[in-house]
This record gives structure tokens, sequence and C-alpha cells, in this order.
């Protein structure tokens, strides 16, 4: 095996499966890292290491055939997801089938290139945070395999070259007649060269990928961006959110409760500062307003989104707030690319999620629209100018409910103007929301207007409405009934209608049973109500300042109408309520906003650094535009502003810096000084005693002190002597030679009282030479001249500068070599 | 030592770096094109390896120096040295670098070619690597300039310099195995040469060099200036001189195309000096004749044993003439009555010259010349009886061995 063959193979090893892993990640399917692993792990130990058995060339030559001809039938009548997918699947192949083979330094090239070539289409597949930290790493062992594939490129040249003239010389022994294209043979033997640096090659390996990421760094964020961000093709087949535009109600309904993203969100304040709101916020999607019996199952569904095909007629911008609307704090929603609902099959417009009321200002994009019919906003892609691919990021105002969080309910606006079209659209709006249209209402529902009225009665007849909710609100939160997601368990009547099977027989269920059961208690008391799906809170990252909505925060709540007459001065002043109404919010679902909380553990602290470094990725890295860049002072196109930016942000963080080590009392510096000087005397005390059990001498507390004293002394001389403007005169003291004694002396070599340095110099010199039989002119060269140079010093003339200089490479050459 | 000269022209992209440069721009087109930030990145971090490796390529080769010591003559089939000295002038080590070495014969029709890795050179300081050759056949060679390249760490970019160190290199001919006959040849017969040297003090030899104080040296040898400077006693050391005096002939009579015994007598002659010179203590009259004529006088020695390698190594058959004639001049030099030794690829060149019955079974003859008869030994290597006197180096395995 060639020196070094082992490093390569391993490193290989690694990228070739880091490279995987990056393509997996970006896949979202991990079958091709797993195969690799397996096949990796395979041709590093039976074919490399073992060297059982290794696959003929023409055979890796077929089977490379069969798998691109299996990759091509991939390709072939697919979108362009699962081409690039088949390109990304075909580049593995490919490297596994030249890891079945016997290595050489051009196949682990090959295999190298096709390694980056498969982290390109991984990288246009997209690549998430998680894939960030593989990424890195990827870069990494990319470098430093590229510094060992060329030392073991060299040295497979090299053993190549003897064994050729081996075989030369071997030839001309059999054969006397002299080859006559050749005059001889010279070779030059490997022995010597190889992985003796290896720890100076791992430092220059690190060093290397440094300077990459700085490089890499420094072009990014210097490129002039004028526009979004480029998050590239999207070709990635897309894994939708569960959330759907209707709820229903039959067996397959299911409720998802994974982690998947679906939207990140910040709540800024005037100087944009993030803000944690006491409550949880409820970001509003779709308005259901119908609950009726359709397609075999009871749903929810609001037919006035059909009015969204005709978006023209219904859309606009979203309202600019005026002074009733109170303090105003910005939310900065970011929208996953797997987490666009489409409103229609056939449009790409898709569904924005928001804390209502919503107001728009000077940054909301255009894209972000209003539809005043079905009373939702999304996404116009006539107008977008963001990346289609990637994330959407939107910006709106809402107000703030006394430095809480979001307002509790949001005042009615009427879609016409004049007040005969007002009041007849209130008239249909109560007709409908109070579910009078609706055929069955008095039979199906019977049950549940019979309870509405047992528990609306427990309240008196002079309860206003506002009251009724709040009834049965409470009601429904009574430990009667239970929250689960898992309604297989339940045992239900098929024969009645889910809710009313509900709310009088198992009473289990999830939220959107709870909101559909108050929903209809409503309508039984002729309180008109909706219900609102979107979702309800998500994780709060402190460090990062948003909202980490997943789709386990999905949530279904209702909006129950309040007349003019219910809503009091409070609700006017703080815009809740218009002169029209109001929508109160009521969420039944027990554990909603009185969730339990608990003081974050290291865990969590942990999952919010990784959750805010992969904000940092989203919006910095991945998500880089004209915006972020202006924010973070590296916009090269305005320099002035990116300069002073810069600068004062490092000013004032350097001002923060100084006031907080000014709060520090006394005593705790003191402490620390004294854990700093601990710290180093304890350093230096391990070390001298393993200098001494290197040298096989005692290590009592006293010989390892005086070690360590002495060490000291001498490095304090060195460093005296190395800064003193008479360095090359300096008194009678040789420091290069004195070291040059304590390094003999740690190899058991002590100069005698009756030995000069000469004629130490040559016992020592002998010594070292039985020992390192290898560098003789090495070592001689280096003795010679340390001891040359001590007369030079001690004696006269003295040294210069370049030849004091030498005398320490001298030493330090020695060093390397007797280590 | 030569110093290299960095120069932008010896900047060289390797096929690697084709490659990589490639794969480079394709992910920095498709992410230009297609609008991915994270292949703009890739691209990014891909494009600092390859500008560190030529930085760092650049930075390497400048300030190196290089030496190369060289026999200045060896022998053919033997494996001799090259030693390859690079020093590192600058304040940062240069790492795998290769020095590309081209050994050509004189015509610069053939040649053999050797790459040696100096895997590191420490910054202020120098390490040397050697290579070994071995040559098939004697001649004339010269070793081209030194090439130092390195592309360290990744390989994608070369950087190279020409260091101009040519010099020549004489090969000569391989040696074979004297038979016993040869083993006192040299030495005079006692009848007829008394053995003039005697020990005439350390002063009488020519100044050799100098050497450490052994015990029974003499206090007159001692050098002071040298004791002085090396801390330790040091003598100096004299060559004895000799009166003896061995003439010898070497006549490459045919062509080079149509001599096969050229080669065996040149073999004959390389393999007689050597021994000659080893034992020393006489003096040496060479004269060679061939394509070219070349004449040596000294005392045996290395330096004689060195010029007169260049000659055989150089030299080649010629149908020259006048043999005698010449003969007689070089003689002319020599001391009267001693013995004269003629390698040949002919029989004598008289056809009545006298065979003389010696004690040491060598060919003798008396060879009549202008003004006097000659006594000469006649070694025609073209005899099969040449067999008896020497064994010839059949192969190269042979010769190595």
């Amino acid at each position: 095996m060639i020196r070094g063959e082992r490093v390569i193979q391993l490193n290989m090893a690694l990228l070739i499966m880091a490279g995987a892993l990056l393509l997996s990640i970006a896949q979202k399917d991990y079958t091709v890292f797993l195969i690799t692993t397996l096949t990796v792990t395979f041709t590093l130990t039976v074919i490399d290491w073992m060297r059982l058995i290794s696959f003929p060339p023409l055979v890796a030559n077929v089977l490379a055939f069969v798998v691109t001809f299996f990759a091509f039938s991939q390709f072939l009548g697919g979108n362009a997801g699962t081409k690039l997918n088949a390109v990304a699947n075909l580049l593995t192949y490919l490297q596994l089938v030249l890891l079945l083979q016997r290595k050489n330094p051009r196949l682990y090239w090959q295999v190298m290139m096709l390694s980056l070539l498969q982290v390109v289409v991984a990288a246009a597949l997209n690549l998430e945070f998680s894939a960030g930290m593989v990424f890195l790493a990827y870069i990494t062992l990319v470098v430093v395999g590229t510094i060992h594939l060329k030392i073991f490129r060299d040295n497979f040249r090299m053993v190549e070259a003897e064994k050729q003239n081996e075989e030369r010389l071997n030839r001309s022994v059999t054969e006397p007649a002299l080859p006559s294209d050749e005059i001889g043979v010279a070779t030059f033997r490997v022995s010597r060269l190889g992985f003796r640096n290896e720890r100076k090659i791992a430092w220059q390996g690190f060093l290397l990928c440094l300077c990459s990421l700085f490089f890499a760094f420094a072009v990014f964020y210097s490129i002039p961006r004028f526009d979004a961000a480029w998050f590239g093709p999207s070709v990635n087949p897309s894994q939708q959110t569960g959330f759907t535009t209707e709820i229903r109600f039959d067996d397959d309904a299911f409720l998802r409760e994974s982690n998947q993203p679906v939207f990140r969100a910040s709540f800024l304040n005037a100087e944009r500062r993030p803000l944690e709101l006491a409550v949880e916020p409820y970001f509003r999607g779709l308005i259901l307003l119908d609950y009726q019996f359709r397609e075999g199952s009871w749903k929810w569904e609001n037919s006035r989104n059909q009015a969204t095909r005709r978006r023209n007629q219904g859309a606009r911008n979203l309202p600019f707030p005026d002074s009733e609307n109170g303090q105003l704090i910005h939310q900065v929603i970011r929208l996953e690319p797997d987490a666009k609902v489409r409103l229609h099959e056939n449009s790409q417009d898709h569904l924005l999620f928001a804390v209502y009321p919503i107001f728009q200002n000077a940054t909301t994009p255009e894209d972000v629209v209003y539809h005043r019919q079905a009373e939702l906003i999304f996404r116009d892609f006539d107008v977008t100018k963001q990346s289609e691919n990637g994330p959407y990021k939107y910006e709106t105002l809402t107000p703030l409910y006394r430095n809480l969080g979001q307002l509790p309910a949001t005042p009615y606006r009427p879609r016409w103007k004049d007040a005969e079209h007002i009041a007849r659209q209130l008239m249909q709006e109560k007709n409908r929301l109070t579910g009078k249209t609706f055929p069955r209402f008095f039979t199906d529902w019977n049950p549940i207007r019979l309870k509405g009225i047992q528990i609306a009665k427990q309240l008196g007849d002079s309860a206003s409405r506002r009251q009724i909710c709040n009834r049965f609100v409470n009601y429904l939160k009574t430990p009667e009934f239970s929250y689960t997601r898992d309604l297989a368990s339940i045992e239900r009547n098929s024969d009645l209608d889910p809710i009313v099977d509900f709310l009088i027989n198992h009473k289990t269920g999830h939220c959107e049973y709870f909101a559909t059961a108050l929903a209809l208690l409503l309508r039984s008391q002729d309180i008109p109500c909706r219900l609102v799906s979107g979702f309800r809170g998500g994780d709060y990252n402190p460090l990062g300042g948003f909202y980490d909505v997943r789709e386990k925060h999905a949530h279904v709540w209702v909006e129950a109408y309040l007349e003019p007459q219910d809503c009091d001065e409070d609700m006017l002043s703080t815009g809740q309520a218009s002169r029209y109404g109001s929508w109160l919010r009521l969420d039944p679902t027990p554990g909603g906003s009185e969730q339990e909380q608990e003081s974050p553990g290291l865990l969590d602290q942990a999952f919010d650094a990784v959750g805010f470094a992969q904000k940092i990725w989203d919006d910095y890295v991945m998500g880089l535009d004209h915006e972020s860049r202006k924010f973070n002072g590296f916009d090269p196109t305005d320099q002035s502003a990116a300069t002073w930016g810069t600068l004062n942000r490092v000013q004032q963080a350097l001002q923060r810096l100084y006031g907080g080590l000014r709060t520090i009392p006394w005593w705790v510096w003191l402490v620390i000084l004294t854990v700093i000087v601990f710290g180093i005397l304890y350093v230096l005390y391990c070390r001298a005693r393993k200098r001494l059990q290197t040298r096989g001498s005692t290590t009592t507390t006293g010989t390892v002190w005086n070690e360590m004293v002495q060490t000291s002394l001498s490095t304090f001389r060195q460093f005296r002597s190395r800064f003193s403007k008479n360095a090359g005169h300096a008194g009678r003291t040789v420091d290069f030679y004195e070291e040059f004694l304590t390094l003999m002396k740690a190899r058991g070599l002590q100069r005698l009282p009756h030995q000069t340095q000469l004629e130490f110099a040559r016992a020592s010199t002998d010594s070292l030479l039985r020992s390192y039989p290898d560098d003789q002119q090495n070592i001689s060269e280096a003795v010679s001249m340390i001891t040359t140079f001590f007369y030079a010093q001690r004696f006269g003339p003295g040294l210069d500068a370049s030849r004091l200089s030498k005398a320490r490479q001298g030493l330090v050459q020695l060093k390397e070599i007797i280590g | 030592m030569k110093k290299t000269t960095f120069d932008l022209r010896t900047i060289r992209m390797s096929l690697e770096g084709w490659y990589y440069s490639f794969v480079l721009m394709f992910i920095g087109g498709a992410a230009i094109l297609r609008r991915a930030n994270l292949l703009l990145i890739l691209a990014a971090m891909l494009t600092a390896p390859l500008l560190f490796n030529w930085r760092f390529v650049m930075s390497s080769m400048r300030n190196l120096v290089l030496k190369r010591r060289t026999p200045r003559l060896a022998v053919a089939g033997e494996a001799f040295r090259i030693d390859l000295t690079l020093g590192n002038m600058a304040s940062m080590d240069s790492w795998h670098v290769q020095v590309d070495e081209t050994l050509v014969t004189e015509q610069g029709k053939q040649s053999t070619s050797v790459a040696v890795i100096v895997d590191r050179v420490p910054f202020k300081n120098q390490t040397t690597r050697s290579y070994e050759c071995v040559l098939w056949k004697r001649g004339h060679y010269r070793l081209r300039p030194s090439r130092i390249s390195t592309s360290y760490p990744i390989g994608l970019v070369r950087a190279s310099a020409k260091i101009d160190n040519g010099e020549s290199l004489y090969v000569a001919p391989p040696q074979g195995t004297l038979s016993s006959v040869w083993a006192d040849w040299s030495e005079p017969d006692e009848v007829d040469e008394p053995r003039g040297l005697g020990n005439k003090g350390i002063q009488d030899g020519l100044f050799y060099g100098i050497r450490e104080f052994r015990q029974g040296d003499s206090r007159r040898a001692i050098h002071w200036r040298t004791s002085a400077r090396l801390g330790k006693l040091a003598v100096k050391q004299f060559e004895k001189q000799t009166d003896r005096e061995l003439n010898i002939v070497i006549d490459l009579h045919g062509t080079p195309e149509k001599s096969n015994g050229a080669e065996l007598a040149l073999s004959f002659a390389a393999t007689l000096m050597e021994q000659v010179c080893m034992a020393g203590h006489c003096e040496v009259n060479l004269l060679a004749v061939g394509d070219l004529q070349r004449r040596h006088q000294g005392q045996a020695g290395p330096s004689l044993r060195e010029s007169v390698g260049i000659t055989l190594a150089e030299i080649q058959a010629d149908r020259h003439e006048n043999l005698d004639h010449r003969i007689a001049d070089f003689l002319e030099y020599g001391k009267h009555g001693s013995p004269l030794l003629v390698i040949s690829t002919r029989p004598s060149i008289h056809r009545d010259a006298i065979p003389l019955e010696s004690p040491k079974h060598l060919p003798y003859y008396v060879l009549p010349m202008d003004e006097m008869d000659l006594p000469c030994c006649w070694i025609n290597v073209t005899d099969p009886n040449f067999r008896e006197l020497f064994i010839p180096p059949e192969t190269l395995a042979e010769v190595r061995s």
C-alpha cells in the first residue's frame, strides 16, 4: 500500500457520504444516502482494506452502462424535478460503480468531480439550513481531499515510476541485449516521501477551508443585488402542508401533527425590534361560513372562496391604517415554499396568513392582495416580484392591543359604502351566519339548539350576546370535554351529525369539533358566527425574536359577530369594533392560550439556537436580497450608508460591551483573575510533569515545580533576548545553545564538565545518528552549525541577525527530527 | 546555487485544474443563469482553493535555490547517486517541490528522466534528496537544466522554473575482472627494476590533505592554524612519490560500427586503470588512440582515474595509421626502461615482432622501432586467449553484481 492511501480512502469515503447526505436532504428522501453508506462501507473494507475482491474495469463499465440506462429511463417522461433527481441519482450510482474498482488517483479524481456535480444538483434542489452544516463539512472534505489526493497522486506516480524502473532493470538482466531506445534508468526512491507532516497538512487544509469560507463570504456579499433573493429553480417535489380550504368530518379526515415548518413570523415595533406577544397570536387563513352535508360528509366551506377566481372584482390592496387603529406593529412573515396553499388548482395565487386586522405600509409587497368578499389575503402572481420558487416574505401592519398582543376582536368592515347596501349586506350576513339558510337547520341540529338554550338560560334573559358567547366557550372548556387528535379510539355514532354526537355523546375531539360545536351553539342562539382556520401560536424563539409556526400549530377557531350595541366603548376606542359591529374571536378548544409555560431547558435553548441559525441561513444566505443586505449594511451600491451603518453598529456594540463590563462587581473580576492564574499554573504544571515523564525522571511535586520554574525562566530569557536590541550580541549566555543543551538533555545527553562544546557536539551527533540514521546529513549540519555559531556568539565576533536566525532554524530542524 | 526567477509564463493549469475549472464554470454559470444563491456560494467556495493554489505555488517557487551534486565520472552499469539540495530563502515553507531531471546523450537523441519530490523545504533552510542512475553505455552525457515545480496544495495550478544548471557527465566503460596474472603486473620486476622508493620523510611527497592527529604522527606535521580553527590537532598528509612508471597505449583500430573489440579493449583498460589507481605508488603515462588521440600523464590516483575515465568514455574506434610513430613520440616523454603495455583491437602492428618468454605469462614482444627495439606487452583483445587474462562484463547483471 502506498503511503497516504488509507488517508485518501477514508477522505473519499466521507466525501461521497457527505455528498449523498446533501442530496438526500435536498430530495427529502434518504434512500440514496443509505445505499451510498452501505456501498462505501463495503468497498472500503472489502475492496480497499482487505483487498479481497475488486471489479475489473470491463464489469464496472457494464455496470455504469446499466445504471445510466436506469437513470435515463427515470429521466424520460418526468417533470423538471424528476429529471434533476434522475441526474443526481445517476451521479451517485456512477460514483459507487467507480468505487468498486481498484483505486488510482485518476479514479479518485473522477469520483470527486462526480461528487461535486452531485452537490450542484443538490444545491439546485434547494438546501435547507440542516444541510448547511453538512455543506460546510463537505467543502472541508473537498479541500482536504484535494490536498491528500495531490500527495497521493505524487506518491502513486513515484511508486509507479519506481516499479517501471525495477522492471527495466530486471528486463536488462534477463535480456542481455540492451534496449536500443534506452540509455539507462534513473530512480527516485519514494520511501521517504509521504505524510510525514500530517499535522501541518491538516492545519493547512483547515486554513484553506477558512480562506475559502471568507472568500465565499466576501464574494457572496459583495455582488450587487437589485431584486429578490436567488432561490434557484424550483424542482423539488413539494410536500404540501396539510392545510386545506375546507374542513371535513368524515372518517378520512385527520390532523397532521408534524413539525414541518409552515411560516416564520416576527412582530417588530417601530424601531424594528422583535416583540414577543403576551398571548399566542392567531394567524388567520381562511374564513369558513357554511356547515352542511355535501359529497357524503359534513364539512365547512366557504362558497365565497369561489369568488377569488374572479379576483379582480373583489381584490384590492390592503387598507392603510388610520389614527383609530392605535399602536401598530409590523408583522413580517416568511412563508415556506412547501406551505403555499393554492386557492384553486388552475391558479398560482396562494393564500397568505396574518394576524388580523391587517394594514399595509410602505414595505408591504405589491403582490399582497386583500379579497374583500372572501376576507382573505393572497399573493397575486401577476404582479409578484419575488422568486416564485423560494419562500415568500411579506410585511404588513397590525394593531398592538395594550402592549400585550393582538386584538381580541376585529372590526366589521362592510363591503359597501352607502347605508342601504350596508344594511342589506348585514341582513344577508346574519341570515347566512346564523345558519337559517340551511334547510335542515332545525331538524338536524335540534339537540344542539336545545343544549344552547339550556346553557344560555343559566345566564338569564338579560344576558348580552358577549356573555352568551363566553358562556358557551366556558362550557366547552369544562372538564366534561376532552381534547384528542386520535379519533379512532372514540366510539362514535355514525347516524348522527358528528358535532351532535360530539356535543351530546362522546365529548372528545380536536379543535375542529370544538369550534364547530361552538359555532352551532352560537347559531342556535341567533348569534352570527363563522369558522376561521389558520394557525395558533408557534414556537417562539427568544434568540431570533420570531415564531416558528409549524404544521402542528394548525388551528380552527370561531369569530362571532357582535352588533354595534354589543360593542362597548373600549372596543371602539381600541379599534376592535367599527360602528357596524365587530368580530369577536372565540377559541373553545381546551389547552389553548393557557398552555403550560415551562422554563426552557438546555435542550430548548439548543433548539432555539438552531432555529436562530436557521433564520440567519434563510435570511442572509439563501434569501439574501436587496432589502436584507441593506438592513445589515452590506450594500455595495450604497457605500456611505454601508460604511457608516457598519461603523455605527460596531461602535454601539463596543459601547454596550463596555457598559456591560462596567456593571460587573470587583469581586467577580478577582474570581476571574484567580481562575485564570490558577489555570495557567495548572497547565504549566501538567506540561512540566509530562516533560519529566518523557525523560523518565521522577515526578515528585518538588521536581515538577523546579522544572516548571526553570522552563519559565528559560522561556523568559529567550523572549527577552528575542526583543533585545543587542540580540546578536546578547550577554554571556547563548540562548539557542542553552535550548540545544535542554533538547539534548531531554534525549539523555548531557555535556560533562570536562567536555568542550565541540566534543559534546561530536558525542551528541554520534549518539543521534545511531537513533536517526536517515537524517544523517541534517543532524550533523544542524549540530555543527549550532556549535559553530555558539563559539562565534560566545567568544566573538558575534552573530548578525541572519546567522542568529539560521542558528534558531537549525535548532528547530533538530527538534523536528528528534521530535 | 542558482536562485529561481519567477516568471508568469511558468504558471500552468494542470489537467485536473482544467477539469476543476470546467466544473467551476458550470456551477458559476448555473448560479447566475438559474439565480441560485447556494450555487453562488458553492462556486465562490470552490474558486477560493483555485486562487489559493495559484498564490501558494507562486510564493513557494519564489526564492528557491537548487544545488546539484553530480559525479563527473560514472561507470556504465553501476549505480551512481545525484544529490539535489533545495534551499528556501523565503519566509514560508515550500511543499512538495518536484525536480525534473533529464539525462541525454551528447547528441541529444536518447534520454532518461526522473522526477524527484521534495516533500518540504523549511523556510530559511535546505533539504537534500538523492536519486540513483544506472546508465547502460559509456559515453558523454548531459544533464539538462533542472526544472523545479510545485502544485501544492491541491494540484490544480503548477508553477515551474528552469534552473540553468546543465552539466556534463561522463560514463566510463564497464569494468570486468582481471585474471590473477595482473595482480602484480604493475609491480616492477625485481631483477630488472630495483625498488626505487624509500622513506624519504614526510615532506618528500605531494601535499594531499589534512587529517586528524593520530598517535605516532610527527609533531612537525601538525598544521597549527587548522588545529586552532578546529579545536583539535590536525596534521598535514603527503602522498608518497615514486620513480616507477607505467606506459600504456590504447589502440582502438577499426570503425565504430565494426569493432566489437573496441568496447572490450576499453573495458579492459578501465578495469586495469582502476586497479592501478587504487594501488597507486606509480606514475602512469597513457596514450589513447582512436577517433581522437589523448595523452595522460600523472601519479596514479583519483585524479588520473577521472581524466582517463573521461577519455575512455568518449573515445571511439578509428582506422588510424602510424601507430609506431605515435608510440615513439609518446615514449619520448617517459622514463627510459619503463614497461610498455599496448591494449589493442588488432595483432601487433609489426609482423616481425619477436615474442619474449615472460615470467608473468603475458604476451611480451620486442617491437622493432626506428632507433631501437622496444620490448612491450601487446594485448590483442580479439585474440581468443585474451579471455584468460580478462573476464569481461557479459551482461549488465554481471556488471552490477
